[in-house]
């Protein structure tokens, strides 16, 4: 048998997004609870910079990410799945998509309402979205966790997913997002 | 809140309300603006006759307000402006001279802050109000934090909170006249 054809996986530019994203994500969490932990020092103020930039980057890059998935549909969806399954996978991918908007946009709130500033890398600095207020940056920073922890969750099942089918279901779904194509041994 | 000072020639009366006193400084690369609420000037100060003028001014760094109290806690406290020790800050001009511009006016005072005094340059505008019979004398200062000693021991590091500083000051004043306005 032959390997998937290019028809079946996601674009290469669909998988440098969605690695990039991952890689961005698997940082960025330790990050913060490193950073949330930190004495109030130097350290402190880069580590949250840096957190601040990593999840600004994650929002552009999801940005460009769904404008491609537009130019650039994902492919039909695998033999084999059942409707349940197939819409469960969409609903977790449209939340992890919500998630990297609304994780970044929170935590940019929240830094305004606290007249904290936020730039990119040092490099450009954002507008402050909202006027300093208080109970305005409490709810955000709850917010921001409670979205944080949404993350976490779905990334943990959709990572169990992409193992139950590459090791249990063995239906070469892992295969569509990776940039590399096995041959069969069947 | 604002202490007025009594009356004599030549002088304004400061309005409170109105008036201003902040400063923008940079941290994790961009900048952001604080102020202190509480604060005292006294003026003196004739457009046509500047290097009569003398500007002084008393602040209360008890009332720094970045709006994040954890912040303006820290700013109090010993690493940055040690309020325990100096709860003051003063500025006092020694010269004021006319530029080119009309209305526009360079003072060089000395600025008092923690244990340090130094010589700064401030740069102010005084204009009538549109509006009403108030003049605004509109000021910026701006100092390095370290020359002053704000910060200490790891925050002498500028990379993550800027050595540069700029004050901004807008005194909104009255005319002193003899009798009262009532
Ligand atoms: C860590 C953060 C991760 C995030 C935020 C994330 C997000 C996403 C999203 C949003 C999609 C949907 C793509 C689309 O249809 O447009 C997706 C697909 C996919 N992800 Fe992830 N992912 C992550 C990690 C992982 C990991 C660790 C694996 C594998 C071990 C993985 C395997 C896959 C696979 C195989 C697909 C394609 C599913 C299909 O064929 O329909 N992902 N991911
Ligand atoms: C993909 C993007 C992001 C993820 C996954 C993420 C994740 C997290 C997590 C897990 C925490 C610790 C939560 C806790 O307090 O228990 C946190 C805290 C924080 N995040 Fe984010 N974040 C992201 C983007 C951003 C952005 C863009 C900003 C600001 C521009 C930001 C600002 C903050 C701040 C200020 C905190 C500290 C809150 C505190 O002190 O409790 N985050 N973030």
């Amino acid at each position: 048998m032959v390997s998937l054809s290019d028809r079946q996986r996601f674009s290469p530019l669909a998988q440098l997004f969605h690695w990039t994203t991952a890689a961005l994500i698997v940082f960025q969490i330790p990050l913060a609870y490193y950073m949330i932990g930190l004495p109030l020092s130097p350290d402190k103020l880069a580590s949250y910079a840096l957190h601040k930039s990593i999840g600004l980057t994650v929002f552009s890059l999801t940005a460009l990410r769904l404008a491609w998935r537009w130019i650039k549909p994902p492919p039909p969806r695998i033999e084999g799945a059942s409707p349940l399954q197939h819409g469960l996978s969409q609903a977790v991918h449209f939340a992890l998509y919500a998630l990297l908007f609304s994780l970044p946009l929170t935590g940019w709130l929240s830094s305004s309402a606290a007249n904290f500033p936020v730039s990119l890398f040092s490099l450009v600095t954002l507008p402050d979205l909202v006027a300093p207020n208080r109970e305005l940056h409490d709810a955000l920073e709850l917010t921001h966790r409670i979205l944080a922890y949404s993350l976490m969750t779905l990334i943990v099942g959709h990572t169990a997913a992409a193992c139950w089918h590459q090791w249990i279901k063995r239906d070469r779904l892992l295969q569509r997002m990776l940039p590399w194509v096995r041959a069969e041994r069947e | 809140m604002l202490l007025t000072y009594p009356a004599s020639s030549g002088a304004w009366e400061v309005l409170n309300d109105a008036s201003s006193l902040s400063f923008t400084a940079t941290q994790q690369g961009a900048s952001f603006t604080g102020r202190f609420d509480t604060f005292s000037a006294e003026v003196s100060f004739d457009a046509d006759d500047p290097s009569a003028g003398a500007i002084t001014g008393i602040v209360a760094i008890d009332s720094v307000d970045t709006e994040y109290a954890e912040r303006d806690d820290y700013l109090r406290g010993s690493d940055w402006f040690d309020i325990g020790r100096w709860p003051e800050a003063r500025f006092v001009t020694e010269e004021i001279i006319a530029t080119d511009k009309p209305g526009e006016f360079t003072a060089n005072a000395l600025l008092t802050l923690r244990d340090q005094t130094r010589p700064v340059q401030m740069k102010f505008t005084f204009a009538k109000s549109a509006n009403d019979d108030t003049w605004a004398l509109t000021g910026e200062v701006a100092l390095r934090r370290l020359e002053f000693g704000v910060g200490q021991g790891l925050w002498t590091n500028t990379e993550w909170v800027g050595d540069a500083v700029t004050i901004n000051l807008t005194l909104v004043m009255k005319e002193n006249t003899d009798t009262p306005p009532s």
